[in-house]
C-alpha cells in the first residue's frame, strides 16, 4: 500500500505544526510542511491546518490566514472533482469557518478565558477524551437547519458555551473537518489516553471510501 | 434623573507599540487594499445610564473611562458621542 | 539638578564611576551608567554573595544555566518581574514572560516549558491583568505552562510578585554563548525601537511610587515573538553566528556591552542605523529603550553571513538591521551620524560597584497560637489559598507541543517527554511564605525536592528568584544573607546545582515593605518505568513516612529510596498542613478520608517533613528504615480526623469559591 501523503501548512503564528507533524508521522504517513503560500496541494492526500495563533490571531482568530494563497488553492480543488481531505485543528478550524469552508463561526468563550482541559466528547457512535487548548471556540450558528448535513463532533459536557454542543463538523461532501479538540496532543504522548487515534482512524476510512488512498 | 447614552473608544497611547494595529497595516499593505496605512486598533463601548444632569454624567463616565476601561499610564479614551435620552 | 541625581544615581555611585573613569561621564554617558549601575542590571546589592551556590554546570556567565541530559542540556532560570505588574499587570506579566523566553532562546534552546508563581492581595486588578497576560502570551509562544502556583495574602497589597520560569532544550554541540569575537558585525533583529519600556532597568532598581510613569511600560507581542524564536534557532544554529544576547533590561545598550565584555573584545555601534519606531526617537533613548521581541546577534563579517541574516529575516517577515562592529580594544563607543557619544572602557560599565552587606537583627513573626483543631480547621477551608486553583491553571496551554505527559489538569507536578533523549523531565516551582527568611529557602527547598521524587523523579538541579524589599534596611540585608547561607548550605548538602538565578529588590511602596519571598524551581530527570503517576481510590489506606518530622539528609535520601524501589503513590505535604494537603490531593477524585494521629500538632502544620504513601486495601508496605505509620483510609462522602467530621460535599462549596 502506497503512503498517505499529508501537508501541514504552517502558517506564521501556527504553534502545533512540530506535534502535529510527529503524530502523523506515528500513522506511517508521509509527511511535509509546507507554507501557505504553496499553491501545488493536488499532490497530497490529507492537508492539515495546524492550531495556534495564526499572524497573532489580533484580529479575529483565523481571519488574517484566510488570505492566504493555499487557502484559494483549497477553494479551487473543492470545485473541481479532485479530492483531497482537508482537516482543521483549533485555529485551523478558526480558518475553516473564516474562509466559508465549513458553516457558522467560532467566537470567545462564553467564560471570556482561555480554556485548557480534557473534554470527553462523542463521535461516531463513541465517547472519548481529547484536550481542548482554545480561547475563541464557541461555535455559533443560528439554524440547526444549515447544519444538518454534517457530521458532528459533540461535547458530552459543553465547556464553552457551543451551539448544539459542537466541538467539531465534518462535512462529507467536501470533506474537509474542523475540530477544536487537539487529537495530535493525544496520539504519540507517553502517559496520555490516546483518543486522538479515533479520529485518524475515521480519517483514514473515509479517504479509503473516497477513493482518495 | 435623566438617562444618558455614551459612545466611547479607548486605544493604546499614540507612542506606544499596538501589535494589533501593526497587523492590519501589515495585511492591507500586502494585499493592496491601502497605501501606506497607518492603523490604530482599540475598543468601543455603547453606555447608557442615569445621571442627574450632563455635568454629573460627564464626570461619572469619565470615572469609569479612567478606572476601569482603560490604565491611564498606557491608553486614552475618546467620547466619540454623548446624548441625553 | 543635575543629570545623575535625576536619573537616581547616587552621589557615592557617581563618585565611583568618576574615580575609576578618571573623569566626570558626559551626559550620554551618565544615561549609559544610570542603567548598567542600577539594581536590576548590575545586581550591586547581590553580585557578592550570588556565585556561592553549589554549581557544576559550566555556563555560569551565560544567561540560563542548564542541567545535561544525555547529549542534550536543559537550561532554565526564573525571574520576577514585579514591578511591571505592579503598574500594568498585563503588560508586565506578558513581557515578564516575554523575558525569561528570550534568556533560554539566546542559547539556542528551543523553550518547551514554563511556570509562574504569582502571588496577589485578593482575585482583583493585579491578578485579573497578570493571570490574562500569562493566558495571552505564554499560550501562542508554543512552551506549555506545566506547573505554577498562585498565593493570596495580605502582604502583597500592591505589591504583586510575579516569578516566571522558563526552560529549553538544545543539543550539546548546538549551543551558543554570548560570548563576541573580534571582527564580528552587530546584528538586531525584531520589533523596531521604541520609546515603550524606557529605562525600565532604573525603574525596578528603586521603590514603586507616583512617578513610576508609562515610560516603564513595556508592549508584549506574541506573535513577533513567536516568529523571534523560530528566526533566532535558525540563526543561533550557524556557523555564521558567533554569539547572542537577548534585548532584555536596558536593551540595545546592555545586550551589546555584555556581549563584547564576556567576549574580551570592544564595540562599536551606529545608532542611525538602529530601526526605530518613531523618527525623533533620541539617542539614549535608542540605547536605553526595553522594546520587546528584539535579540542582537555576532556574527562573521562576511557577505554570505550577511546574506543568511537577511534571508531569515525575510521568511520570518522581522526587521533587521546591523547596528555596530566589535574592535581589539576593549571599549564600548557609541556613534550618531558620526559623532562620538561616549566612550567607556567596558571593564567600568560592566562591572559596577558591589555593596558589602551587614547581618543585623533578626526580623521574626511572633508565633502562632495554638488553637483547637475545630478552629483550625475552619480557618483552613476560609483561606483563600485553600481552593482550587482550577479556574487559574485552565487558562494556560499546559499541554501544546504534546510533550506534557503530567500538570495540574491531572493533580500533579509538571512531567514531559523529552523525546530528544526518550527520557522525563519534572518540574516544580514553589515559595514557603512563614516566620523567618531561613525556614522559608528550607521549607520550599524541601518541599520542591519531595515534590519530584513523590513521582519518582530524581533532582537534578534548581533555579532561584529571591524578593526582597529595600537592600539598604539594615534587617533586609539581614535576611538576604540569611538566605544566600541557607541555600548555600542545602545545595552542598544535597549536591544540586543552583544554575541559575535572579534577584529582585526595592519590592516596597510608602505603605508596604515586602517580607522576603524566595522562589525556588527544581528540575529533575527519569525514565519511563521510574514515573509514580497520582491516582487515588476509595480504600486506599493512608501511611504517614517519617512521622516525627525530623529531617536532614539522610533521612531525605532513605525516604527517596524507599519510594523509588517501592513505587507507591505518595505525596509530600505543603503549607496546608497534612490535612489541607490531603483534602486537595482526594478531593480532586472526588474522595474524602478518616484518620487520626498520635501528635495532634502535625493535623495542620505547615510543610511536616514526611510524606503521605497511599496503598491499595490488603497491601501490606515494605519494610522501611524511615518509620512509616498508618494513619487512616480514604472515604467514600466524610472527612474524619481526630473526633471531627465533615461532609465533602460542603468542603466543596468552599473548595470551589472562585469557580467560573
Amino acid at each position: 500500500m502506497t503512503k498517505i501523503k499529508a501537508a501541514i501548512v504552517d502558517f506564521l503564528g501556527s504553534n502545533c505544526t512540530i506535534e502535529t507533524y510527529d503524530a502523523l508521522k506515528s500513522r506511517k504517513y508521509e509527511v511535509e510542511i509546507i507554507k501557505p503560500d504553496e499553491s501545488n496541494i493536488e499532490k497530497y492526500n490529507l492537508i492539515v491546518l495546524p492550531g495556534g495563533f495564526s499572524y497573532g490571531d489580533y484580529v479575529k482568530a483565523g481571519r488574517i490566514a484566510k488570505f492566504s494563497p493555499v487557502v484559494e488553492e483549497i477553494k479551487k480543488i473543492n470545485k473541481s472533482n479532485k479530492k483531497v481531505f482537508v482537516l482543521g485543528i483549533c485555529n485551523g478550524f478558526q480558518i475553516l469557518t473564516e474562509s466559508g469552508f465549513l458553516k457558522g463561526a467560532l467566537i470567545e468563550n462564553i467564560t471570556d478565558k482561555f480554556i485548557c482541559r480534557d473534554v470527553l466528547v462523542n463521535f461516531n457512535n463513541q465517547n472519548f477524551t481529547l484536550p481542548i487548548a482554545h480561547k475563541e471556540g464557541r461555535y455559533y450558528i443560528e439554524n440547526f437547519e444549515d447544519i444538518k448535513d454534517y457530521e458532528i463532533i459533540k461535547y458530552i459536557d459543553n465547556p464553552n458555551g457551543s451551539k448544539f454542543d459542537i466541538a467539531g463538523l465534518y462535512d462529507k461532501k467536501t470533506l474537509i473537518m474542523g475540530l477544536m479538540p487537539h487529537p495530535e496532543r493525544n496520539m504519540i504522548t507517553p502517559f496520555k489516553a490516546k483518543g486522538g487515534s479515533i479520529i485518524f482512524d475515521f480519517i483514514e476510512n473515509e479517504m479509503r471510501q473516497n477513493g482518495i488512498i | 434623573m435623566k438617562t444618558f447614552k455614551f459612545k466611547i473608544a479607548t486605544k493604546l497611547k499614540e507612542e506606544i507599540k499596538d501589535p494589533k494595529g501593526i497587523v492590519i497595516e501589515d495585511i492591507s499593505k500586502k494585499l493592496e487594499i491601502l497605501n501606506s496605512p497607518k492603523i490604530k486598533a482599540g475598543k468601543y463601548y455603547e453606555i447608557s445610564f442615569e445621571a442627574k444632569d450632563k455635568q454629573e454624567a460627564d464626570e461619572k463616565i469619565k470615572l469609569l473611562a479612567v478606572d476601569i476601561l482603560t490604565n491611564p499610564i498606557i491608553e486614552t479614551f475618546e467620547v466619540i458621542e454623548s446624548i441625553e435620552l | 539638578m543635575e543629570l545623575y541625581k535625576k536619573l537616581n544615581i547616587s552621589d557615592f555611585l557617581y563618585e565611583d564611576i568618576i574615580c575609576r573613569l578618571k573623569r566626570k561621564p558626559n551626559d550620554f554617558e551618565t544615561y549609559l551608567f544610570s542603567a548598567m549601575h542600577s539594581e536590576h542590571c548590575g545586581y550591586m546589592h547581590s553580585k557578592n554573595y550570588i556565585k556561592d551556590f553549589y554549581n557544576k554546570n559550566n555556563h555560569k556567565d551565560e544567561n540560563a544555566g542548564s542541567i545535561k541530559i544525555k547529549d542534550h542540556h536543559l537550561f532554565f532560570k526564573i525571574e520576577s518581574h514585579n514591578h511591571p505588574c505592579a503598574i500594568e499587570p498585563y503588560q508586565g506579566s506578558m513581557t515578564g514572560i516575554g523575558g525569561i523566553v528570550r534568556d533560554i532562546l539566546a542559547l539556542n534552546a528551543r523553550p518547551i516549558a514554563l511556570m509562574n508563581s504569582i502571588k496577589f492581595e485578593n482575585t482583583g486588578y493585579h491578578f485579573q491583568g497578570v493571570v490574562k497576560g500569562i493566558s495571552d502570551y505564554g499560550n501562542s509562544i508554543g512552551a506549555a505552562t506545566i506547573s505554577g502556583e498562585t498565593i493570596f495574602d495580605e502582604a502583597f497589597k500592591d505589591l504583586p510578585i510575579v516569578n516566571v520560569f522558563a526552560a529549553g532544550i538544545v543539543k550539546k554541540d548546538k549551543i551558543k554563548l554570548s560570548k563576541a569575537k573580534k571582527d564580528c558585525l552587530i546584528v538586531l533583529l525584531g520589533s523596531k525601537t521604541g520609546v515603550d519600556g524606557l529605562n525600565g532597568a532604573n525603574f525596578a532598581s528603586n521603590p514603586l511610587d507616583e512617578n513610576s510613569n508609562r515610560q516603564s511600560v513595556q508592549i508584549g507581542d506574541p506573535y513577533t515573538k513567536n516568529k523571534l524564536i523560530e528566526a533566532t534557532l535558525k540563526i543561533n544554529s550557524s556557523k555564521n553566528t558567533i554569539a547572542c544576547q537577548d534585548l532584555g533590561a536596558s536593551g540595545i545598550l546592555s545586550s551589546t556591552s555584555e556581549m563584547a565584555y564576556k567576549g574580551n573584545v570592544g564595540i562599536e555601534l551606529y545608532l542611525e542605523k538602529v530601526h526605530t519606531q518613531i523618527p525623533n526617537i533620541k539617542p539614549s533613548e535608542i540605547m536605553l529603550s526595553e522594546s520587546q521581541e528584539r535579540m542582537a546577534f555576532a556574527i562573521k563579517n562576511t557577505p554570505k553571513a550577511i546574506e543568511e541574516i537577511e534571508k531569515i529575516a525575510r521568511e520570518y517577515e522581522l526587521e533587521y538591521s546591523i547596528i555596530g562592529k566589535t574592535t581589539n580594544d576593549k571599549h564600548y563607543k557609541v556613534f550618531y551620524n558620526n559623532e562620538l557619544l561616549g566612550d567607556i572602557e567596558l571593564e567600568i560599565l560592566c562591572n559596577p560597584y558591589g555593596y558589602i552587606l551587614k547581618e543585623g537583627k533578626q526580623n521574626k513573626k511572633p508565633e502562632n497560637k495554638n488553637l483547637d483543631l475545630k478552629r483550625q480547621f475552619e480557618n483552613l477551608i476560609q483561606n483563600k489559598n485553600f481552593s482550587s486553583k482550577a479556574f487559574i491553571y485552565e487558562q494556560f496551554d499546559q499541554n501544546v507541543k504534546a510533550r506534557t505527559c503530567f500538570s495540574q489538569n491531572d493533580n500533579m507536578i509538571g512531567i514531559q517527554y523529552l523525546k530528544e533523549t526518550n527520557s522525563f523531565v519534572g518540574y516544580i516551582i514553589h515559595s514557603a511564605l512563614g516566620d523567618t527568611a531561613k525556614n522559608n529557602v528550607k521549607n520550599t527547598f524541601l518541599h520542591c525536592y519531595r515534590s519530584l521524587v513523590s513521582c519518582g523523579i530524581e533532582p537534578k538541579g534548581l533555579t532561584n528568584c529571591l524578593n526582597f524589599s529595600n537592600p539598604n534596611y539594615i534587617e533586609v540585608q539581614n535576611d538576604f544573607l540569611e538566605t544566600i547561607e541557607t541555600l548555600k548550605n542545602l545545595s552542598f548538602e544535597y549536591k544540586l546545582p543552583v544554575v541559575s538565578g535572579n534577584v529582585s529588590f526595592y519590592n516596597e511602596t510608602k505603605e508596604n515593605k515586602l517580607k522576603p519571598v524566595t522562589t525556588l524551581a527544581f528540575v529533575g530527570c527519569a525514565n519511563k518505568k521510574n514515573i509514580i503517576p497520582f491516582a487515588l481510590k476509595k480504600d486506599y489506606e493512608i501511611y504517614l513516612l517519617n512521622p516525627n518530622d525530623q529531617t536532614n539528609f539522610k533521612i531525605e535520601n532513605e525516604m527517596k529510596k524507599y519510594i523509588f524501589k517501592n513505587k507507591y503513590i505518595t505525596c509530600p505535604i505543603g503549607s496546608l498542613g497534612l490535612i489541607g494537603t490531603l483534602i486537595k490531593k482526594s478531593l480532586f477524585y472526588n474522595l474524602g478520608f478518616e484518620i487520626n494521629l498520635e501528635n495532634k500538632e502535625f493535623y495542620f502544620k505547615p510543610y511536616l517533613n514526611s510524606y503521605l504513601i497511599f496503598i491499595p486495601k490488603g497491601q501490606t508496605p515494605e519494610k522501611s528504615k524511615i518509620p512509616l505509620c498508618y494513619i487512616g483510609k480514604l472515604v467514600d462522602d466524610k472527612i474524619k480526623f481526630d473526633n471531627l467530621s465533615y461532609d465533602i460535599e460542603d468542603i466543596k462549596k468552599h473548595y470551589q469559591k472562585f469557580g467560573n
